[in-house]
């Protein structure tokens, strides 16, 4: 290989490092960072300024990773619960900040100019360490990608980028996962900065600009969010292209956008996804293994008691003084026309949002499931059960008492409704709730399926656990449940045995006045 | 009030009017699309650069302005039909991403045509007048004119006609609003013309004034979402205020320390206003935080 070609070949090391880096930060925790960039040039500027102030060489490349971390992990601590473009523009205005230092803090960093690199160890001094350095960083980025994946759970992750907030609801610490992601993404950027200072013997502000993010999109988003090998590969192919293409100078950027916007058009997922769905059929045919089953109780005995629940949004008051008590081993329906505030309600109860007024008193652990089905459409059932943090055998026997354990390996989006609304109830289930909550879970459901989720929630009852579930379908409901509660405009108008309330004159005013009710669903 | 403060708070307002134009569109794209445009900075540059050919050409000043909005309002259409429309019932990542990678596209296709040294438009109008102690160039004069013209008519159009509250419906709730037979598509898709021509208008003011470079895109944006974001999202005049307020710090702030110093600031106290009041100084925040 000559000596431009092993040049080629350390630079491309060292952009799959930040590559991989990103990777954590966008395709494992789902936060779209757009200073990967900085990530880098931090790490480059440490290993080049560091030294002339006398550091020796190992602890200047230590702290060319360990700075971008903690910088990044204090930085996304502030903004840890920003979404979306918020959290893009804030980290894009950080990586400017960083521009504007690096190029008007001339005695520290050179300027525009940058700085040249003082001669490093002398072993190292050769083309092919310094590719040794560039791809031994990259294989520290892609161990960190596996490490934090491991250390979070797949499942859980997906959970997170795709249904956040139930992923709230299931107490995953959405905030941390960020830090920590952003800290380990810094971690790999540092490391690949170091290398790329490294081996072209020079840092300037262009390292830390959008170029090089722009860069690290390419790798990214071309080659596939979660497949360290895709970006190393991707890394070589964007190192090489501008040699390929060396004819169309300045131009050969164009074509990274272009390409980019095909990707995101045609193969969103990237293409290692589109060789992983080539070779799924085989992956599925292994099959799943069941572990043997275990009953399926609460944990420990749960109840819920609120007293004097309200909360207002602006003006309109949702819930209004709401006290309930519900005790293990009952079954409790909720009721009320649209707009009651039941879901409201629910929302409190479980800690997804806070009371204007008012007092819950809740033991034992809470499950729950959405009125639409929350659930990560690519992972499996198996997956999805798991990914509230259950252990395969709590899982297996969740999926076994709804009666899905033959789809147990089947994506999610391929189930049909009822089965989605069932596989929602084991998620529930899984983490054996002592107070399990269930918003509109029998909503499409054929009778059949409606008698088979009545089975359900009267064995999961049985088994102690307090339930509670918001409904529309009152016959169905006054089979099934032993007291009944019916809300309207935000208050209790009755509460008692099913069949007194339902006869209740206040409640068939609620529902007659309320012509747009769906009644029940179809 | 001094002489020179008098000037800088003159040319502090004038540089406003360029935010505030880019912001302005910013936030119809997000009041009437509910669409975050990634690449509304690097329009602004590119009709910017469109405006500096225009003058190459021999074309005068008011001649460059209109081919710049033109050419604004096309980008604005390129960048819904390519990066928003196809793509808008995908995660929202989705669309950002294509909107960056048609700023990529921009930048270095600014750079390859233009090199990467700043360029500057010709004025729509040169000269000035000195009034008491303030030099008023009529090309800032232009520019509040024009930024006032244009935040009236986008504030009169929202809060006041039937096409803006249409609009409005259609962001908030795209299938309901679909369902009572409002063109969901055709007015978010209008709306980024709309926004493009008005990003046009403001690369060319900003740009006449203060010079642009094919990457000053990032910078825009930033700006731009800065005024929104403080404003309160998608909050029409408010906005227009915050914009002022970011163009009177950065100049008096580049007149008492430095420029540098002025921008990094301005980004630092965005990131401070997002940690703790993400629905911004103004009131409640219009944009979703899933």
């Amino acid at each position: 290989m000559s000596g431009y070609s092993l040049h080629l070949l350390a630079l491309a090391g060292a952009l799959a490092a930040g590559a991989i880096g990103w990777q954590i930060v966008f395709g494992l925790a789902g936060a779209l960072s757009l200073a990967a960039g900085m990530a880098m040039g931090l790490g480059a500027y440490a290993l080049i300024i560091l030294p002339m102030s006398g550091w020796p060489f190992g602890l200047a490349l230590a702290a060319a990773a360990l700075g971008p971390t903690l910088i990044f992990a204090a930085f996304t601590g502030i903004i840890r619960r920003l979404e979306s473009h918020y959290f893009a523009l804030a980290t894009l205005a950080l990586a400017e900040i960083a521009v504007i230092i690096a190029t008007n803090w001339e005695t520290v960093t050179g300027g525009a100019n940058g700085l040249l690199m003082m001669p490093g160890p002398a072993w190292l001094n050769s083309a092919e360490a310094r590719v040794a350095f560039a791809w031994g960083a990259a294989l520290a980025a892609a161990a960190a990608f596996y490490g934090f994946q491991q250390y979070f759970g797949r499942e859980q992750l997906t959970l997170l980028r795709t249904e956040p907030l139930a992923a709230r609801a299931f107490g995953i610490k959405a905030g941390q996962i960020r830090v920590a992601a952003m800290g380990m993404g810094a971690l790999a950027g540092g490391l690949g900065g170091a290398a790329h200072a490294f081996t072209v013997g020079l840092v300037s502000p262009d390292v830390l600009s959008f170029k090089t993010m722009a860069a690290i999109l390419a790798v990214v988003i071309i080659g596939g969010r979660r497949s360290p090998l895709a970006a190393m590969i991707l890394a070589l192919l964007v190192t090489w292209t501008p040699e390929w293409l060396r004819f169309l100078e300045q131009t050969y950027l164009i074509a990274y956008g272009i390409l980019l916007l095909l990707v995101v058009w045609l193969a969103p997922e990237g293409l290692s996804a589109l060789v992983a769905r080539a070779t799924r059929p085989l992956r599925r045919a292994r099959g799943l293994k069941p572990p043997p089953l275990e009953a399926l109780g609460p944990a420990d005995k749960g109840g819920l008691a609120a007293t004097g629940l309200v909360r207002r949004f602006g003006g309109v008051t949702a819930v209004a003084n709401v006290s309930l008590a519900l005790s293990p081993g009952e079954i409790t329906a909720l009721i009320g026309p649209n707009g009651a505030g039941k879901s409201t309600l629910l929302n409190l109860v479980t800690g997804l949002d806070q009371p204007s007024a008012g007092d819950i008193h809740l033991t034992g652990r809470i499950g729950r499931t959405f009125q639409t089905a929350a659930l990560a459409p690519d992972l499996s059932a198996l997956e999805n059960v798991r990914a509230t943090g259950a252990s395969a055998k709590h899982a297996w026997a969740a999926l076994h008492a709804v009666g899905l354990t033959a789809d147990a390996g089947t994506p999610a989006s391929h189930l049909a409704q009822g089965a989605q609304r069932f596989l929602e109830i084991a998620r529930a289930l899984a983490a054996r709730p002592g107070v399990l909550l269930l918003d509109e879970s029998a909503a499409g459901l054929s009778a059949d399926e409606r008698q088979h989720l009545a089975q359900v929630l009267r064995a999961a009852a049985g088994a102690g656990a307090t339930v509670l579930i918001v409904e529309h379908d009152v016959p169905f409901l006054s089979a099934l449940a032993d007291h009944m509660i019916c809300m309207s405009e935000g208050h209790v108008i009755a509460s008692g045995d099913p069949n007194a309330v339902t006869r209740d004159p206040a409640v068939i005013t609620a529902y007659l006045g309320a012509p747009l009710d769906r009644g029940t669903p179809a | 009030m001094d002489a020179l403060s008098l000037q800088l708070l003159f040319n502090g307002l004038a540089l406003g009017a360029g935010y505030g134009l880019l912001a302005l569109g910013f936030a119809l794209a997000l009041r009437s699309a509910g669409a975050i445009n990634f690449a509304h900075g690097d329009v602004a540059v590119a009709a910017a650069y469109v405006a500096v050919a225009g003058g190459g050409l021999g074309l005068g000043g008011p001649a460059t302005a209109g081919l710049a909005i033109a050419a604004g309002a096309i980008l604005g259409l390129s960048v819904a039909g390519l990066s928003w429309a196809p793509l808008r019932k995908r995660p929202i990542e989705a669309t950002f991403i294509a909107a960056i990678a048609i700023g990529i596209v921009l930048q270095n296709g600014l750079t390859a045509a233009f090199g990467g040294a700043p360029k500057a438009p010709t004025q729509i109008v040169s000269g000035g007048a000195q009034v008491g102690t303030v030099f008023m160039s009529w090309q800032a004069l232009v520019s509040l004119t024009a930024a006032s013209i244009a935040f009236i008519a986008v504030w009169a159009l929202l809060a006041k006609s039937h096409l803006g509250r249409r609009m409005r419906a259609a962001a908030e709730d795209p299938e309901i609003a679909a369902a009572f037979g409002i063109p969901v598509l055709r007015l978010a898709i209008l709306a980024f013309a709309v926004a493009g021509a008005l990003a046009g208008v403001a690369g060319v003011l900003l740009a006449a004034q203060h010079y642009a470079t094919p990457t000053a895109g990032a910078d825009y944006i930033l700006k731009a979402y800065v005024a929104a974001t403080a404003a309160g999202w998608g909050r029409i005049l408010p906005t227009a205020a915050a914009a002022v307020a970011i163009a009177l710090f950065e100049t008096i702030g580049a007149a008492i320390v430095s420029h540098a110093v002025a921008e990094a600031l301005l980004y630092a106290g965005f990131v401070v206003l997002l940690a703790f009041r993400p629905q911004g100084i103004g009131g409640e925040a219009k944009g979703k935080r899933a």
